[in-house]
């Protein structure tokens, strides 16, 4: 029997290995499609993120009336956090697809593992990552979610503003928090960050210990930075202990589930979010349709990556070559999330909007 | 090619890692979680001594095999007075135990941000930095792994081991002392593995946590029951079967809707068919 199983393992690696070998090296002809690999999470913890990415991607392909013979998207699971899965998924799409473009990975710790392989004559890769200065030595990555210095400094402007000096930051134990954490503290000449808790994230289901640690520190406010499953969660939790002490909780959730949420009933919540009161109509109408749904800010990511991409690769008559120049001179596009569009050194820019939960709604500050 | 390249410098080093559990859990019948952990700690030694002080990786791997060594030889102390589902559990909270510091340690570990630039290995002037080249390293320290833990489990050594297993209180009788024996082949599994997380570090240049999480000493776990315990080619094909199955699964051609979850399901089902008819493993001498 075992015998039997030696000999069934190495017929299957020399039969795998005789079928990749007689796979016929590709060389781009002029009517190939432009081939896109999506690299993202479609199961696991993270499923659900990378999943509305590639529902935004897909949407925005039929809006534009991409046809397969044009561009064709291929679809590999990255997995959740571990960087091995990632990396092997690159390989694949790199190596037997030989695509010219992805959209992934997820998070700066998959995108720094496969940033080395990523080289001039490699596909233009384009990360649902938060932008990070470690990309930019890598001259065709681009990355889609703002840096997490613009949001910080963003939020500092917001609190200094309101004179709420004294902060009290909730957030998670990754390379996101200890960022956000860092940031805060290099601002001591306009806020004072009075206390902090790192959770780490997709375990801590329950935040009210942690959010009456904050309330006893007797905070100006408290500042919560989270992924939109957390956020949601604290957002629940945080007005019956707030003691008067207000919210300010940057993550990117849809207004209208933060509505469903809270019914009329939470003062004092402020957050900040790049989702604009309703995304592009189109998009947020389709992705209805297919979902029953209201999309979230990765479909909207998605959705507006996939229209710049397209964009980009017209400018660029599909030479890939070109299409890093390309991408950063698109003006004016019509995407899911408003003004979404790629600067000079490859990162985003995207506005960033507050909001105040007064009367019933979220009211944008400024308005 | 160069995934089929990937994919096998993926097996080689998970086969190493099997090959070092299942000297503890087969050999041995301790059933440890902490594997995972010696395997960071390897690749964190590694990866710093390589990042910051640009020691050569063969002498960093040594050094990091001596530290994990040391450091498994401790929790081995404490271990060691455990049996059975204690043992288990007294395994899986070291392995989150040391998570946590590769998590919360940033002033040395550089915590969620992790360690880029992990260079490639050098030998008298030779490079291993094509893949090829780097998967030839990695079968040859598997070979010599193999080679050693199977020199280990032939000699009277590895007979008092699987005595152990069988019946540790009749060892006892005997005169034998079970606590060092467990102690020294925690320690050498432990080592192993540094050398597995060695590898890795190099190979994927960037290394964080969140590769080294309770769930990836459950995988390893997995790949020796699923090759056979007590068997070390077992590892070797555990390994392979575990990397190249769901890699073989995303040529299958699910819906590009479900392929993701359709993927795992088909993993699983698969695990789960294979112990139900072969609950030793495909070539385990006994069952867990």
């Amino acid at each position: 029997m075992k015998n039997l199983i030696w000999i069934i393992v190495i017929l299957v690696i020399i039969g795998g290995g005789w079928w990749f070998n007689q796979q016929p090296e590709t060389s781009p002809a002029a009517d190939e499609p432009i081939k896109i690999g999506l690299i993202m999470p479609l199961s696991g913890e993270l499923g659900v993120f990378g999943t509305n990415v590639k529902k935004g991607v897909e949407i925005a392909l039929e809006q534009k009336n991409v046809s397969t013979s044009s561009i064709r998207l291929i679809s590999e699971d990255s997995g959740a956090f571990t960087t091995n899965a990632a990396f092997t998924a690159f390989k694949k799409v790199v190596d037997v697809d030989d695509v010219d473009v992805i959209i992934g990975p997820f998070g700066p710790a998959q995108t720094l593992t496969i940033a080395p392989n990523i080289g001039t004559t490699s596909p233009v890769v384009i990360s649902v990552s938060n932008c990070d200065e470690r990309f930019k030595e890598y001259p065709t990555l681009f990355c889609i979610y703002p840096g997490i210095t613009d949001q910080v400094l963003g939020a500092v402007d917001f609190m200094t503003a309101r004179d709420w000096r004294k902060v009290y930051l909730l957030t998670e134990n990754t390379e996101f928090g200890i960022l956000v954490e860092n940031l805060l503290k290099q601002q001591t000449n306009r806020v004072n960050l009075v206390g902090s808790d790192k959770v780490v994230p997709n375990q801590t289901k329950d935040f009210r210990t942690l959010i009456t640690k904050a309330v006893a520190a007797s905070p100006d406010v408290v500042y919560a930075m989270f992924a939109p499953n957390e956020g949601f969660v604290i957002l629940r939790q945080f007005p019956p202990l707030a003691k008067g002490i207000p919210l300010y909780i940057g993550t990117d959730i849809n207004k209208n589930q933060l509505l469903d949420i809270f019914g009329q009933n939470a003062p004092g919540v402020y957050f900040a979010t790049r989702i604009d009161e309703q995304y592009e109509e189109d998009f947020t109408r389709r992705f209805k349709e297919v979902t029953g749904n209201e999309p979230d800010y990765f479909a909207a990511l998605g959705h507006s990556t996939m229209v710049i991409l397209l964009d980009g690769l017209e400018r660029a008559n599909n030479d890939i070559q070109k299409l890093p120049e390309a991408l950063t001179n698109i003006v004016d596009p019509i995407t899911a999330v408003r003004d979404f569009k790629f600067t000079d050194d490859r990162t985003v820019s995207v506005p960033l909007d507050s909001y105040e939960f007064k009367s019933g709604r979220f009211v944008r500050l400024g308005e | 090619m160069e995934y089929l390249i990937h994919l096998a410098i993926l097996v080689g080093i998970y086969a190493i890692l099997g090959v070092s559990l299942n000297l503890v859990v087969g050999f041995t019948g301790l059933l440890s979680v902490t594997q995972a952990a010696f395997y960071g700690l390897g690749a964190y030694t590694t990866a710093l001594l390589l990042v910051n002080f640009g020691v050569n990786f063969f002498l960093a791997a040594i050094i990091g095999m001596i530290l994990t060594a040391m450091i498994s030889f401790l929790i081995g102390l404490v271990l060691s007075r455990f049996r059975g589902d204690y043992y288990a559990l007294g395994s899986f909270s070291f392995n989150i135990i040391i998570y946590s510091v590769f998590l919360n340690w940033q002033a040395v570990t550089r915590g969620p941000l992790g360690i880029p630039g992990v260079a490639r290995p050098s030998l008298f002037g030779l490079t291993f930095s094509s893949n090829f080249s780097f998967l030839l390293l990695t079968l040859s320290l598997l070979l010599l792994t193999f080679l050693f833990t199977r020199w280990l489990t032939v000699s009277s050594f590895g007979r008092v081991l699987k005595a152990i297993r069988e019946d540790e209180t009749a060892l006892q009788v005997f005169g034998y002392r079970p606590i060092h024996y467990k102690l020294v082949i925690f320690v050498i599994g432990a080592a192993l593995a540094a050398l597995a997380g060695a590898l890795f570090a190099s190979y994927i240049t960037f290394i964080d946590p969140s590769s080294f999480v309770l769930f990836e000493s459950i995988f390893i776990l997995a790949i020796i029951i699923l090759g056979g315990l007590a068997n070390l080619k077992g590892s070797v094909l555990g390994a392979l079967f575990l990397i190249l199955l769901p890699e073989a699964l995303r040529f299958v051609g699910f819906p590009s809707d479900v392929a993701a979850q359709m993927r795992q399901v088909v993993y699983g089902l698969i695990l789960v068919f294979l112990m139900l008819y072969r609950p030793q493993g495909l070539m385990g001498e006994y069952k867990l």
